[in-house]
């Protein structure tokens, strides 16, 4: 900490890494960097990414906050898929035509329907649901991401504006964003201040079978309150909604169909296709978020936070969260944190092991296990070796287990460096 | 079993905050030198491990929102 500065620099102090604001944080310079794996069980995806993140005050009043992040994701992720891949491909039916729809007596070779009218239908169809697998499919992916975050600090009031821009790019998505926050003190004490949030991203998704891109934004609103309770506990009430509107199907995802490919004055002639992951081009959602931070002593402090959200999309989610900080000595400091998640599926969700997990051949339709009911818990340890004043060491273990079966885990590790 | 012993725990805790946040003392600003701590911060003293948590929650999980409006997105298939 910069013992040089006014102390009314101990105010609110906003970064890029949360928006949520304190009441009474320092404003420090600081240099950041911070690597981390991340595995999943089932031979599934692995990531490795770094983030590096620089801080500088100028004045009393302006703060800028510049952060560069690149990731590698590699592995797999499931999804259906014929047992010869054909989902893999655009060759089919949908481009060989009716020929495919022939039974083992050719008895439907003339009557069936062109499946290439059906949206949506990938690969050839399939009598025998054993012919239909739920698998791994390998990717590849890299990420780079910039971000900036400007904080002009009110003269008198010491009220805060933010101003935020992002930008990230893979091969297959980019997303660029906006976002604008106004802290406002509501009395000169400054135990009390209400924040008002809005933000805008455009995200382009590249769809790999179509080729070509589709777009779909994110708009998000919050206004939070924020009370400190005595001069140890300050917490926070927040209210938020976010409207996403565009393509929001996952091009990376697949379900079963049944369709009926006998011509409408035929007998019903069924076949199971691979078809695209069909979601709805708007989802609303809100919520409220709580937290509390509360210093037991010099050593001792723990963070406890609640978030229920809900969407139009049918699903809903709880989390709860605690976190602790606890110093070792005058060198060590461990933080063991808790999470709960909980959420419900969404209302065109079928999980792939259901016993009915095959979609009719009109309505939203995915298998996505995100959008599937399950909880889970996370735990994690962390520890830091505080080097001096300004430098501190850290190194991180967690790890996260779904009902689902999807077990996570990661390590982070990084050097923060205040001047 | 275990998992209703750690979900009543983590609620018993978020109760107790909440019911110890019923009173409102004034405070000045020279007492505020406990609140200023990093670790009583929110988002804790290093913001960068906050950020590598909230992008493997919101690549994992089906809901987001609630931690501000501030950051950007990935496409996390």
């Amino acid at each position: 900490m910069n013992k040089n500065k006014p102390v009314l620099t101990l105010i609110a102090l906003s970064s890029v890494a949360s928006a949520v604001l304190p009441l009474t944080a320092l404003a420090e310079d600081k240099v950041i960097i911070q690597a981390q794996t991340y595995s999943e069980n089932e031979q599934r995806i692995k990531i490795k990414d770094g983030k590096v993140i620089f801080e500088h005050d100028f004045g009393a009043d302006h703060t800028l906050n510049l952060e560069y992040n690149w990731d590698s994701v590699t592995g797999a992720s499931p999804t259906w898929d014929s047992t010869t891949g054909a989902s893999s491909t655009v060759e089919s039916d949908a481009v060989s035509g009716p020929s495919q729809c022939v039974d083992e007596d050719g008895k439907y070779y003339q009557l069936c329907r062109d499946t290439r009218k059906i949206d949506g239908i990938v690969g050839d169809g399939h009598k025998d649901l054993n012919e239909l697998v739920y698998r791994n499919v390998a990717l590849e992916d890299f990420r780079n991401s910039l971000s900036a975050l400007y904080t002009f600090r009110t003269p008198n009031a010491r009220d805060e504006l933010n101003l935020g821009l992002s930008y990230s790019k893979e091969d297959d998505f980019i997303n660029s964003g906006v976002s604008a926050e106004y802290l406002w003190n509501t009395d000169s004490t400054k135990n009390r201040s209400i924040t008002f949030g809005a933000s805008y991203m455009k995200n382009e998704v590249y769809d790999y079978l179509d080729k070509k891109w589709n777009n779909f934004d994110l708009s998000n609103m919050q206004i939070g309150i924020t009370q400190v309770f005595n001069p140890t506990l300050v917490a926070k009430f927040s209210l938020y909604t976010m409207l996403e509107k565009g393509h929001l199907s996952n091009p990376y995802f697949n379900v079963i169909r049944k369709l009926n490919v006998a011509q409408a004055d035929q007998p019903l002639y069924f076949k199971y296709y691979i078809a695209r992951d069909s979601r709805p081009d708007t989802r609303k959602a809100g919520g409220v978020a709580m937290q509390a931070s509360k210093s037991f002593n010099h050593d001792n402090a723990a963070q406890v936070s609640y978030r229920y959200y809900q969407d139009s999309w049918g699903v809903n989610s709880h989390t709860a969260d605690i976190k602790s900080y606890h110093h070792l000595g005058d060198k060590f400091r461990i933080n063991p944190a808790l999470r709960y998640y909980h959420q419900s599926a969404a209302n065109f969700f079928k999980a792939h092991d259901a016993k009915d997990y095959i979609f009719d051949q009109t309505g939203f339709a995915t298998a996505d296990h995100r959008l599937g009911a399950y909880h889970s818990w996370t735990t994690q340890l962390g520890l830091e070796y505080l080097a001096s004043q300004a430098t501190t060491w850290n190194i991180l273990l967690g790890r996260q287990t779904q009902s689902s079966g999807l077990t996570m885990k990661w390590l982070h590790f990084g050097v923060q460096y205040k001047y | 079993m275990l998992y209703r012993i750690k979900k009543a725990t983590v609620m018993a805790v978020v109760l107790s905050f909440a019911l110890s946040s019923c009173t409102i003392v004034p405070v000045k600003p020279w007492q505020k030198g406990t609140l200023a701590q990093d670790i009583v911060k929110f988002g804790g003293p290093n913001p960068m491990i906050k950020k590598f948590e909230e992008h493997i929650y919101t690549s994992k999980e089906g809901t987001k929102g609630g931690g501000g409006v501030s950051g950007g997105g990935c496409g996390c298939n």
